[in-house]
């Protein structure tokens, strides 16, 4: 397809004045929410609605998606300097990159998040551009038996994640499954686990559960440390990452990329879920998965890749087809149809100024973001240096303000504040979040695409295994499911022996 | 079967904390200004306060309204009927003097903002765009005990109605929705019926009617949201969905990636002159289309709520809202109280008629 000679006259549209200043505003506004634990994509975007509606629509929704992109480079600051994700899709970016910043690395860690960002966010506006159309398609071959199976990998992969304890892994894993659970059974029409309460009719909600846990939990855990130093003191130092981080960093920025965009590409899988999918495996290949955990670079590098590329791919699915691919996307489709234009596979072809103007600013944003956050992390730095006695109380204020302007519903501001509560107690106690966020993303996917699939078979199961893409999905689930029990069960023998 | 002893206890037991609980909503929405400050998007709705203030100043300062009127959206922003609300805010508030506000509050299937309504102050400055679900609660109450009951709110005025359409995938070996429910005559259980919505919504009753009164057997999957069944029709996973705006499959249907078999409304639309009505296939649901009423809570003043009723009427008759509405395939549809209450009785019979029969339906799975 030759998308050439209209990226240019997209980048003609692009390069008004009018919207580059639009772009340039979107993308530091998105770095700022991003930044700013709490406040997501989501939010900003609801906020910027109305006023969007006054804009000329392609200024808008360039304004809009550098929102989206740019929240995708904030994030990764807070997470590596105060251990808090500034939003969702950095949550795994705080494991790795917080103890890099504790061992004097914050600087080469700011500096490879924001160059894989910048890599695996070109990579999914290259595979936009140029693939747009047959992605689409390729991606509607995904029907329910398919995402039966491709749940069932994530599942799988799921394992790597569960950290020291592969017990208490996978009992937070079954929190995060059962948690998924709740809400109206979509065959039924039966409430599950509401108790009465209207806002869990819907299930628990993911933005409530990720800001108690990783907002709350770490001002609680502060509060009770006498609001030691959690942001990381000293200089943050050369912010260039050395030849050895490059050597270390380039093939799990390229993983990330190609891992994100399929996140990307396929509704419902979203952002988090590239994320958490990168750092899995990024330790399954390491040679050296000890170092997981004790800063390496590659759990920064590839997550933060993988979550830029998959906002980017995001596109695809909402530009190409009109479908939202998670709910920042959802609720730019809503600003589309606010601003008049309903995305359809015509769009192309009715609306190629807002078409290829967007796709091309992504570029021009892209690049801003890179040569923005390079010199700004100093600025971020101070914005979250303010006293302890003060940030806490700020980033407090930010998990309610998000959660609340998410949704304005008080109900999920009271569960996020019981996740904090739940949080501390699992900290305390020796428990990962990942297993439980991952296997709470992944069970209603899981449940309704199972259930689906069995409908439309009338309930022969070997709709699965009959439809080749499912079958190699399957088939690639239970491979790497016995890749990882066998070394466990060779590690057994011995002391079976005895 | 309606469970109405379960929606007095449950009203009866909200009655002890509403006021608490409208203080902690307010508590939280002030939270916003000081704090919205402090991020770059704050300087817009330091912009939009301070222009509120200002309205509010130089305004009326003895009649209605005198401060900003607050329009509660019980889906999510963005969506079909956030668009056709703030479309009609701009008019209204040409037409009040002041200010007037979209606010979503989704969650529950809208019961959440329909609570919200239900047990805010009734001083006509709030006033939600409700549609059956929540206007009348009870009738769902088998599938959702809802936490408020339709005595606590008095509808104003109908602004419009939305139409809801039935695509099929392309390459069905049908050209009508006639066509299709012989088909699915000929071959029970063969045709893959997508439903978007859950069990007992006002557009899971127009499905079910549709399958009753046709008299088929259809493998019928749930989804969640029009978006997802749309996904699936475009890749073929299923061959007819239930429950989809026109504005939505629109741009499919010109690409030739859908077919629109048939629409739920009166009459066929100007922009889609092609397609029929269901009732024009042979097969009428009997169900009303859906509409988009706005209530308020109950014992607000008379003189308001007229204020409103008048605002929203002269509102829909401006060319501005008119040509806005035709764009985003809104169908105004002005109804004055009386038309509204005889609406409402209508539904109240049809539908809980429709749901006690869902309800003896032998359980799947």
């Amino acid at each position: 397809m030759d998308a050439l000679a209209p990226l240019l006259h997209g980048f003609g549209v692009a390069l008004q004045p009018m919207n580059l200043l639009y772009c340039f505003l979107g993308v530091l506004g998105g770095t700022l929410v991003g930044v700013l634990p709490g406040l997501g994509p989501q939010s900003a975007i609801v906020l910027l609605l109305p006023a969007a509606v006054y804009l000329d629509p392609v200024s808008a929704i360039i304004m809009l998606a550098g929102v989206y992109y740019g929240s995708m480079y904030g994030g990764s600051t807070t997470s590596i300097l105060v251990n808090i994700p500034g939003e969702g899709a950095s949550v795994v970016t705080c494991i790795d990159g917080y103890q890099m910043a504790l061992r004097g690395r914050a600087g080469p860690a700011l500096g490879i998040a924001a160059f894989g960002s910048f890599i695996a966010g070109t990579f999914g506006i290259v595979l936009l551009t140029f693939g747009a159309g047959p992605i689409g398609d390729f991606a509607l071959r995904f029907g329910p038996p398919e995402y039966f199976a491709l749940m069932c990998l994530c599942l799988v992969v799921l394992i790597s994640l569960t950290g020291l304890s592969l017990r208490k892994g996978l009992i937070a894993a079954l929190a995060g499954l059962s948690l998924g659970t709740v809400g109206m059974d979509l065959v039924t029409g039966q409430p599950r686990f509401a108790f009465g309460v209207p806002t869990l009719m819907d299930g628990v909600g993911l933005i409530p559960v990720i800001m108690g846990l990783y907002g709350v939990t770490e001002v609680l855990l502060n509060v009770e440390a006498g609001l030691k130093h959690t942001l990381v003191g000293g200089k943050i130092g050369n912010l260039m990452p050395s030849a050895r981080d490059w050597k270390d960093a380039a093939m799990p920025i390229a993983r990330g990329s190609l891992l994100g965009s399929a996140c990307g590409i396929l509704p419902g899988a979203g952002v988090v879920l590239a994320s958490f999918l990168s750092y899995a495996v990024e330790r399954k290949v390491s040679r050296h998965p000890e170092r997981f955990g004790k800063g390496a670079i590659e759990g920064v590098a590839g997550p933060e890749s993988a979550n830029n590329a998959a906002a980017q791919c995001g596109f695809i699915p909402l530009l190409a087809l009109g479908i939202p691919s998670n709910v920042a996307t959802a609720i730019l489709l809503g600003a589309f149809i606010l601003l008049g234009v309903q995305p359809s596979p015509v769009m192309m072809m009715t609306h190629p100024d807002l078409f290829w103007g967007t796709i091309a600013s992504m570029y021009v944003g892209n690049a801003m973001l890179l040569v923005l956050n390079l010199p700004l992390i100093g600025l971020w730095v101070q914005v979250l240096r303010v006293p302890y006695a003060l940030l806490f109380p700020l980033i407090l204020l930010f998990c309610l303000l998000g959660v609340y302007v998410a949704g304005r519903n008080v109900a999920e501001i009271w569960i996020m504040i019981g996740f904090g509560v739940i949080g501390y107690v699992m900290k305390r106690t020796g428990y990962e979040f990942a297993p439980l966020v991952l296997a709470m993303v992944i069970a209603p996917i899981f449940e309704n695409a199972l259930r689906q699939s069995l409908i439309l078979s009338l309930g022969d199961p070997t709709i699965f295994v009959s439809r080749p893409l499912s079958a190699t999905l399957l088939a690639l689930a239970a491979t790497v499911l016995v890749a990882q029990v066998l070394p466990r069960l060779r590690a057994l023998k011995p002391a079976l022996r005895e | 079967m309606i469970d109405t002893v379960g929606v007095h206890d449950r009203a009866t037991r909200l009655d002890r904390l509403p006021a608490n609980s409208i203080e902690r909503r307010g508590a939280a929405f002030s939270a916003i200004g000081p704090a919205a400050r402090r991020s770059s998007f704050g300087l817009v709705a330091l912009g939009a306060a301070a222009f509120a203030l200002w309205a509010g100043t130089v305004g009326a300062q003895e009649s209605f309204p005198s401060k900003p009127v607050t329009l509660l959206n019980p889906l999510p922003a963005g969506g079909g009927v956030d668009t056709a609300m703030r479309g009609l805010a701009k008019e209204m508030a040409a037409i009040l003097g002041q200010p007037v506000l979209v606010e979503s509050r989704p969650g529950a299937g809208g019961t959440i903002a329909g609570e919200f309504l239900a047990k805010a102050k009734p001083d006509g400055y709030l006033m939600g765009l409700l549609q059956s679900t929540q206007a009348i609660p009870e009738i769902y109450a088998e599938f959702q005990k809802p936490p408020y009951s339709s005595a606590e709110i008095s509808p104003v005025v109908r602004y419009m109605s939305l139409v809801y359409a039935m695509p099929s995938r392309a390459g069905a070996p049908w050209k009508s929705f006639s066509e299709m429910i012989a088909y699915a005559k000929a071959n029970p259980n063969k045709v893959r019926w997508g439903r978007t919505v859950g069990l007992g919504h006002p557009l899971h009753l127009v499905s079910y009617s549709l399958m009753k009164k046709a008299g088929i057997q259809v493998i019928e999957v749930p989804f969640k949201g029009a978006a997802d069944a749309i996904t699936a029709l475009l890749g073929g996973h299923i061959d007819v969905a239930f429950g989809v705006s026109t504005t939505a499959i629109a741009g499919h249907v010109a690409a030739g990636r859908m077919m629109a078999l048939a629409i739920h409304n009166p009459a066929r639309l100007p922009e889609m002159p092609d397609v029929p009505t269901f009732k024009e296939q042979g097969i009428d649901p009997g169900v009303p289309p859906v509409y988009n009423t706005f209530f308020v809570p109950k014992g607000t003043p008379p003189a308001a709520v007229k204020v409103l009723h008048d605002a929203v009427k002269k509102a829909i008759e401006t060319p501005a809202l008119k040509e806005f509405a035709a764009k985003n395939g809104i169908l105004l549809y002005y109804g004055s109280e009386a038309d509204v209450a005889q609406e409402l009785k209508q539904d109240r019979e049809v539908s809980s008629a429709l749901v006690a029969q869902i309800l003896k339906e032998p359980k799947k799975e």
